[in-house]
């Protein structure tokens, strides 16, 4: 075959401009850190990064729920103790008035120590967290939910739970609405209590104090599944936060560089564009004028 | 035979060296361009009746390979088409850049995003505020692309004008030059045809017939474009399809229109009739049925004043261009639904609701951010599939150039040593003379 100098010329011109190109993609590599950058790079690859993120962003909006359920799990716990605790002292401060010795003052002034912890557990069922109703079911903050008059309370929240994502499926709900506690029969049980003790009516507060046991329990119960949410809630964020860091390898594989694989990479392509380079220039140089 | 005889045929010689010696260095002058075909010396012996006069130089003859020439303008066409259609398409790419934070995903993320956040804070100003803040630069984005997108439309059609008076004026060149050869062959000329075909073949699909004569027909679409006598010239035309404005390549004497399927002007139009809108529509279905699916749910809503049935975006979206927020929730946000129609305000269900979109397949391809991945990722593999297709398109020309150039192209080793060997025979025709000179003298003196 006749080897003419376009040919020469064209071939010589295209590799070198190939090793180029080679070069110049590893060196942006290299630059930017990332193996994809953009859909033609990788299709496969670009969709599959693609879709970690967004899976990875979805699941750190969860994250972000969650945590924030926590804060208000936890006040709402922290806030049921308070009044089961409360609970508890009232009927055990109860139970000193069925002594047979306890006199009809001593009665009354328990009365008056029950009515003052009836306040309490009222105030406390009343509590906000970040400006918001804790018990008023989604009655947030139009009304307060529990109003005390005299011994009869009377709850204005309504029954709806409130809602938090916590993943794609989970929809998990964060509040005990009002109407819960006003079902345990812990505010009658205390009126019960607090009438009898103001009558001096030993038989009616000894019949009292076992409601108010009853009611104890119920509330306990609240209390108990409530706290087993956060138990619940702690593992799922665990999950969470262990996929997302899972995510971000995935990601990080599929798209970022190997900076060792690049450099290397690059050395060995800059060694062949330099002998692709020098051997050109020999060859280029070589032609039967320097031997005529 | 006469001595005076003798002393003709070295002169004749000494020409015939001369203009071979031309030829070579014109030869060696062309070395580098590519358009030039190798011209070869035909050395002939001039008769005259019963004795030979010598030698004589017929005109130089242009060496030709018409095979790869013909297979060059063929496949020439594939490769302006690919070459083109890549240009336009990371044109397209770039538009989508997803590397950077404000990319369409995650900018749909974020406003799902806040409508989460309103859901877990129902009561707030601060939530409405922020959710339509997401859903403004949801629709700038939209706007943006869209933008965008219009820009490079419009850019196409200059463009294709621009190739189709740049094809006219070759086809005008081929129409002068055919007349030229048609009186008297030139080798300079079909030198420049070569490269006017070369190029032409590039941007459009063609078809070429060469007569004898050295003049050629240039067909497209089986339509003569131009010959001797006939000259086609092309115009692009904007006609209205369906509401869409698309280019059609006609005639411009005959108006009919030439079906391009192949070059550089091939690509434009493809792109600018069907890549585009095709894009085009991809995007407007994801921003209408975002549109629609948030609107159905939020009429269903109800905000803290028990304001309800208000659309979130407006009710009449066609697509991305007029992708925008109800005027009315633009004016006040507080109109932004929460919660079911008599709800209580910490009742966030229906912003739930909305958020929730971004888990439900909307679309045949899943989710609106699986939607937009699919849509990406088919405009990465056609790109990709592009930049394939002209790589290896190049080097199948490059195969045939060299082809072509084994048997045209110049070889300096090859000139050089026709030199040396031109150079000595012209060296012994001078010889010839000065030997001849000393016969006649010799032959003088014995007078």
């Amino acid at each position: 075959m006749r080897i003419t100098q376009s040919m020469f010329l064209r071939n010589t011109m295209q590799r070198l401009f190939n090793s180029r190109k080679i070069l110049l993609d590893t060196q942006d590599r290299i630059a930017t850190q990332k193996k994809i950058k953009q859909p033609s790079d990788n299709p496969v690859g670009f969709s599959r990064v693609q879709r970690l993120h967004e899976s990875l962003r979805q699941n750190e909006v969860f994250l972000k729920n969650i945590e924030e359920s926590e804060g208000w799990l936890e006040n709402s716990s922290n806030l049921l103790e308070q009044v089961y605790q409360t609970i508890v002292d009232a009927r055990i401060e109860a139970t000193k008035g069925t002594d047979a010795v306890t006199t009809t003052e001593l009665r009354a002034s328990l009365a008056e120590q029950l009515r003052g912890i009836m306040d309490e557990i009222v105030a406390t069922l009343n509590s906000t967290y970040l400006g918001k109703n804790v018990f008023g079911g989604t009655i947030t903050k139009s009304a307060t939910p529990f109003e005390l008059n005299d011994l009869d309370v009377t709850y204005h929240g309504d029954d709806q739970f409130i809602k938090r994502r916590i993943s794609k499926q989970v929809n998990i709900s964060i509040n005990v609405p009002g109407n819960q506690i006003m079902d345990t029969g812990i505010f009658d049980t205390l009126k019960e209590t607090i009438t009898a003790l103001e009558n001096d009516d030993v038989d009616a507060l000894k019949a009292a104090i076992e409601n108010m046991r009853q009611s104890e329990k119920k509330f306990l119960n609240i209390n108990t599944v409530y706290g087993s949410k956060i138990d619940n809630l702690q593992l799922i964020k665990n999950r969470v936060t262990r996929t997302n860091e899972n995510f971000q390898k995935f990601i990080s594989q599929e798209e970022d560089a190997v900076l060792e694989e690049e450099v290397i990479k690059l050395k060995s392509e800059e060694i062949a564009y330099q002998a692709a380079l020098q051997s050109t220039s020999q060859i280029m140089e070589l032609n039967l004028m320097n031997y005529l | 035979m006469s001595i005076s005889s003798i002393l003709e045929i070295g002169k004749r010689s000494l020409l015939a060296y001369q203009s071979a010696v031309r030829t070579t260095s014109d030869n060696i002058s062309n070395a580098n361009n590519e358009y030039y075909r190798r011209r070869r010396v035909s050395f002939d012996q001039l008769n005259g009746g019963y004795s030979r006069l010598g030698l004589s130089v017929n005109d130089a003859v242009r060496l030709r390979q018409r095979f790869a020439e013909y297979q060059i303008y063929s496949e020439n066409q594939f490769l302006g088409k690919y070459q083109n259609a890549q240009r336009l398409l990371s044109q397209v790419e770039v538009v989508f850049n997803e590397g950077s934070e404000a990319g369409l995903s995650q900018v749909i993320s974020d406003f799902f995003g806040a409508w989460n956040d309103l859901a877990k804070d129902p009561e707030s100003d601060y939530a409405r505020n922020l959710v339509l803040d997401k859903a403004m630069v949801l629709s700038d984005t939209f706007s943006r692309i869209d933008g965008d997108l219009q820009n490079i439309k419009d850019q196409i059609v200059p463009e294709t004008n621009m190739a189709v008076d740049d094809i006219n004026q070759k086809l005008q060149l081929i129409h002068k030059i055919n007349q030229q050869i048609r009186k008297q062959p030139n080798p300079d000329l079909l030198d420049q045809r070569d490269r006017i075909l070369d190029e032409l073949s590039k941007q459009l699909n063609i078809q070429i017939k060469e007569k004898d004569s050295g003049e050629i027909n240039v067909y497209s679409d089986g339509i003569l474009l131009v010959s001797h006598d006939v000259m086609n010239e092309l115009e692009a035309v904007q006609v209205n399809e369906n509401g869409n404005t698309k280019i059609k390549i006609q005639i411009k004497k005959s108006g009919y229109a030439l079906n391009i399927n192949n070059g550089e002007l091939a690509a434009l139009v493809e792109f600018y009739n069907e890549s585009l809108p095709e894009y085009k529509e991809k995007l407007d279905s994801l921003a209408r049925n975002l549109a629609e699916k948030v609107n159905e749910i939020h009429r269903q809503g109800e905000n803290l004043d028990g304001s309800s049935g208000f659309d979130f975006f407006a009710s009449d979206i066609t697509g991305i261009s007029d992708f925008r927020v109800n005027q009315v929730i633009v004016e006040n946000a507080s109109l932004i639904a929460s919660k079911p129609i008599g709800g209580a305000e910490g009742d966030g269900s229906i912003a739930q609701q909305i958020s929730d979109l971004q888990f439900a397949s909307i679309f045949n391809e899943g989710t609106a951010n699986e939607y937009y991945q699919t849509f990406l990722t088919g405009l990465g593999n056609r790109l990709q599939e592009t930049e394939f297709l002209g790589n290896s398109q190049e080097m199948i020309i490059q195969q045939l150039k060299n082809q072509r150039d084994s048997v045209t192209g110049v070889s300096m080793d090859e000139e050089m040593t026709h030199m040396v060997q031109y150079q000595q025979a012209y060296e012994a025709a001078a010889k010839v003379i000065t030997t001849v000179d000393e016969m006649m003298a010799t032959v003088m003196q014995m007078v």
